[in-house]
């Protein structure tokens, strides 16, 4: 029919295939033969860089170009010629579809369509933009489709990579505890993450720009400006500062730090950051301030006690081995309570805990059924504990020695209670020694009572503010001390 | 050697310390040095109320921390009556508030000597 067309010469490829393919063996017949419909939808594809493919006839007899045999892969070139449902079979439905709506004069569009090629032997998943739109014959009858194949794959896959890494920093940036968020260089907010809006109690919005100031202490303020300030110079942000909690409706100390993140010619165009609560390790620091200075005091203190007890232990033994063995005696109880007092803030003391632990040092087991205490559980105040310990300690080493203790049929109670009286809750504690020998009393009137005695008619009144009463007879020692309770010595169950 | 104290005979000082033995420390050694004691006393209330009820006052020697409060108000009172007094404290000089008008400040334990010569040298 047509006579004056030929192919482009030396266009590429697929060109020359064309050219020489054997077209007399396929519904198209010899190239010779072909329609000018055909034959100008051919030579247009042919020199477009674009991939494309023309599909002609009812069995779409495929021609395509060079950009598209770079897209078939292992499937050229015997995809040429060949009909594209026997070419592409993986897809054959989807050109049946593609074959009806273009041979009835209508376009189809797909943007990322995701199909199944094989193309290197394997299946593979792959993206395309396919745009498929008719072509008509001499009498006006769609005869073919042309359609422009362009790969998308690496592209969505590269967007799904990224979106994949976004989803992995929010899941990083949302559930790590620390407040994570993105500034502008001069510090203005852009965006902060779900954390910092559950700590601050602000609105979606309402920390962008300066509104983050709002919620920093007024103290800490300047601090902050001045270290966004530095930090556009030093390339590095990191300041502490209080920032308000909603739930708590207090502020909490927090470490702030970013790093600047740069464009390609390395000048700072964002900052990411995070703020960390670091208030419990503020109190914690700060509470051990306290303890190291209560500390220092409770030493210094206590060496004042120990010098002021060496003094008047002598004052009554004289130099020699009796003031030995009662000073270290005293040291002894001294060391005892401040052990008591090491443990105190896990341990709370005890009424009984500390006349326990004076009992108990006097090292004789034997004595325990012939001793008795009884009373509810009450906490003792750390600043009363030393000088109650002391007078104890006193009060038992004279029981053990010249008291109820050293008889067979001697007794020791200890019975404590508290009460309610008009000046406060009081704590009421007898110290009772029955089955006294006389004749002691008789050998040692002085030494019986001595330092115990002072301890508990003055010591006691004196730092504890007690009433007490000491009454030895002959058969018995009746000790009563009597102490205010305030806040702080609590009583509990009978322990 | 360290010089001998100033002549305490006769002075009239007010002692205040919570610790029992530390207060009959102080006061055997300012008594054996010929003063006379006003207390001790371990509380603000008693101190307070001791130096409302005394004429004269010659100096004090007070514990800064007294059980559950601060012997300040007694400073205060002190000073507005222009009677010198010291401080005697376990705590560290550095961690203590401003002197109150103190003379001076002692670590525990004190020296008596040092508090003679301090408070009449």
């Amino acid at each position: 029919m047509s006579t004056a067309w030929t192919l482009p010469n030396g266009c590429g490829e697929l060109s020359d295939l064309v050219r020489t393919y054997d077209w007399g063996g396929t519904p198209l017949g010899p190239i010779a033969d072909w329609p000018q419909s055909l034959n100008f939808a051919v030579s247009t594809l042919l020199l477009s860089p674009v991939p494309i493919v023309l599909l002609w006839g009812e069995d779409g007899i495929m021609i395509y170009n060079d950009a598209y045999s770079g897209f078939a892969g292992g499937r050229h070139p015997q995809l040429l010629g060949s009909k594209v449902r026997e070419g592409w079979p993986e897809v054959a439905e989807f050109n049946d579809h593609v074959m009806r709506v273009g041979l009835a004069g209508g376009t189809l569009s797909y943007r990322d369509q995701e199909l199944t090629l094989n193309r290197y032997g394997g299946p593979e998943q792959v993206w395309m933009n396919l745009d498929y739109s008719p072509v008509f014959d001499e009498s006006g009858r769609p005869a073919g489709v042309i359609a422009i194949v362009v790969e998308s794959t690496e592209r969505v896959l590269a967007e799904r990579r990224l979106r994949e890494s976004e989803a992995l920093f929010r899941t990083l940036a949302q559930g790590i505890p620390q407040l994570v968020w993105r500034a502008g260089i001069d510090g203005a907010c852009i965006w902060s993450s779900p954390q910092w809006l559950a700590y601050t109690g602000q609105s979606d919005g309402a920390s962008l720009g300066w509104g983050w100031l709002e919620v920093v202490h007024p103290d800490d303020i300047a601090a902050a400006q001045i270290a966004w300030h530095d930090a556009s110079v030093s390339g590095h942000l990191s300041y502490e500062h209080r920032l308000c909690n909603a739930a708590e409706g207090r502020y909490r100390w927090f470490q702030t730090r970013a790093t600047p993140v740069r464009d390609g010619r390395g000048r700072i165009v964002e900052w990411l950051g995070t703020s960390t609560d670091i208030d419990d390790l503020h109190q914690f620091q700060e509470r051990q301030q306290v303890m190291v200075s209560e500390l220092q005091h409770r030493t210094r203190n206590l060496l004042g006690v120990v010098r002021a007890i060496a003094k008047q232990t002598m004052a009554v033994t004289g130099p020699g081995e009796r003031f030995k063995e009662q000073f270290n005696d005293r040291l002894s109880a001294l060391s005892r309570v401040q052990g008591l007092l090491s443990r105190s803030d896990q341990e709370p003391i005890t009424l009984r805990a500390l006349i326990e632990t004076e009992l108990a040092a006097l090292d004789a087991p034997a004595l325990r059924d012939r001793i008795r205490l009884d009373g509810p559980v009450v906490r003792l105040r750390k600043a009363t504990v030393q000088t109650f310990a002391l007078a104890l300690h006193e009060l038992a080493t004279n029981a053990l020695k010249y008291g109820a203790l050293t008889t067979p049929q001697g007794r020791l109670s200890v019975t404590w209670r508290t009460c309610a009286s008009e000046e406060g809750r009081r704590l009421l504690v007898e110290w009772v020694e029955e089955g006294l020998v006389r004749e002691w009393q008789i050998q040692q009137p002085v030494t019986r009572g001595g330092y115990g005695r002072e301890l508990i008619e003055r010591a006691l009144p004196y730092a504890l503010k007690a009433r007490t009463r000491y009454e030895l007879s002959d058969t018995a020692l009746h000790c009563a001390i009597n102490i205010p309770l305030p806040e702080g010595e609590a009583t509990g169950s009978t322990a | 050697m360290t010089a001998p104290a100033p002549a305490l005979t006769g002075k009239r000082v007010l002692l205040v310390e919570d610790d029992y033995f530390i207060a009959v420390d102080l006061k055997t050694w300012f008594e054996e040095g010929g003063a006379q004691v006003l207390g001790p006393v371990p509380s603000v209330d008693e101190a307070l109320a001791l130096i409302a009820g005394t004429a004269v006052i010659d100096a004090a020697v007070l514990d800064i921390n007294l059980q559950d409060e601060l012997v300040y108000p007694v400073a205060d009172a002190l000073q507005a009556r222009g009677v010198p007094f010291l401080f005697a404290t376990g705590y560290d000089p550095a961690s203590v508030p401003s002197p109150h008008g103190a003379v001076a400040l002692c670590q525990k334990p004190i020296d008596p000597q040092v508090v003679a010569r301090t408070l009449f040298g």
